[in-house]
């Protein structure tokens, strides 16, 4: 019998929580973010965000500190460093529906 | 202690999936052993007195393997979606539906819960493999935004393991008040009670607790193991999005309440 049956033997679920600076694009909103985990997708990561800044409805995208655009399918913790700031940016659609 | 179980007027299918998991009726009542069975709107629901149930099995514990969980005081339950089980003629006599699909998966379900009561009892089960069980779920799926939190559900799959997990509160603070743990609970309880299939409780370690909620499929019926890890992370996502904006109030020092600090 294995010893799960005893029901003690549990992966952690919890991993490592990922830390970082989001700013919005006025510089006058900050937040915190110190409870991500690593592995969720920046599209779920900039929603947060927007929420936790009470920032109007709309579409957002994260961008490092040299301005470059996070991918929105790939893990946040795959993008950026531990600790650094990203500036969070309302997204422009230019041009007609 | 004695259960009640009312089945008014038990229908034909209902009848023959007891039948066929092999339960038998008695005043009323649908019993294999010690365990009961009713149907509760679209689930199929086994049943376990408290005062019998498994010592190991503590309010807001987690890891024991199956479904099992408190959802009264008076009582333990094993929750099953009716939809694992297919719309099938309804003219079947009772031999003919205990050998049709889904009489089989029905005395499979029952085995599951039955096999699951007993922590030291054998069970001759393996997990599907780890990588066939990630081609069930999308890795978007996996990822609960709800406002400005986020989660993410875990995946526990090993030979002797089969489970969804996911932490709501990475980091109990030792802050809090007894009064404010107890609240906590409290909600856990609630919720565990009301949402199916998920258990709620206390994880972690003691120097870095957390609150998770999971579903432990281990030893379940491996032919249903991708309908159930569906089921099931619906089920996960359902009682977190509901219980995290709670949560995050609740176990946060840095937000004071003066009925939170009063026991109830």
């Amino acid at each position: 019998m294995s010893e799960l049956n005893g029901g003690s033997a549990v992966a952690d679920p919890v991993g490592e929580l990922f830390h970082f600076e989001a700013i919005d694009v006025t510089g006058t909103r900050r937040a915190q973010v110190a409870d991500m985990p690593r592995d969720v997708p920046v599209s779920a990561v900039v929603n947060a965000v927007a929420a936790r800044m009470s920032l109007p409805d709309g579409a957002y995208s994260l961008h490092d500190g040299q301005g470059a655009l996070l991918d929105n399918d790939k893990p946040i913790a795959s993008q950026i460093e531990p600790g650094v700031s990203v500036t969070i940016v309302p997204r422009a659609h230019l041009g007609a529906n | 202690m004695a259960t009640t179980i009312d089945i008014p007027e038990a229908s034909t299918s209902f009848r023959q999936t007891l039948l066929a998991a092999g339960f038998d009726e008695a005043a009323g009542q649908w019993r294999r052993g010690p365990v009961a069975a009713r149907l509760e709107e679209d689930w199929l629901v086994f049943q376990l007195p408290a005062s019998i149930a498994p010592g190991h099995w503590q309010p807001l514990s987690l890891g024991q393997p199956g479904l099992w969980k408190p959802s009264s005081a008076d009582e333990f339950v094993f929750e099953i979606p009716l939809s694992l089980l297919a719309t099938v003629p309804d003219d079947l006599d009772d031999d003919e539906y205990e050998s049709s699909a889904n009489g089989r998966v029905a005395s499979q379900l029952a085995d599951w819960a039955v096999a699951t009561l007993d922590p030291a009892a054998p069970i001759d089960w393996h997990a599907p493999e780890k990588a066939r069980v990630q081609s069930w779920l999308p890795s978007q799926s996996l990822v609960i935004q709800q406002n400005s939190l986020v989660r993410q559900i875990v995946l526990v799959c090993d030979s002797w393991r089969l489970a969804l997990r996911c932490v709501l509160v990475p980091e109990l603070s030792a802050s809090l008040s007894p009064a404010r743990r107890a609240w906590i609970e409290k909600t856990l309880a609630t919720a565990q009670c009301r949402w199916r299939m998920t258990r709620l409780g206390f994880g972690g370690t003691q120097q870095k607790p957390t609150i998770e909620a999971e579903i432990d499929l281990t030893a379940c019926p491996v032919v249903l193991a991708s309908q159930l890890v569906l089921s099931g992370r619906e089920a996960l996502e359902a009682v977190a999005r509901r219980v995290l904006p709670t949560l995050s109030v609740l176990c946060d020092p840095a937000v004071p309440c003066e009925t939170w600090e009063s026991l109830f």
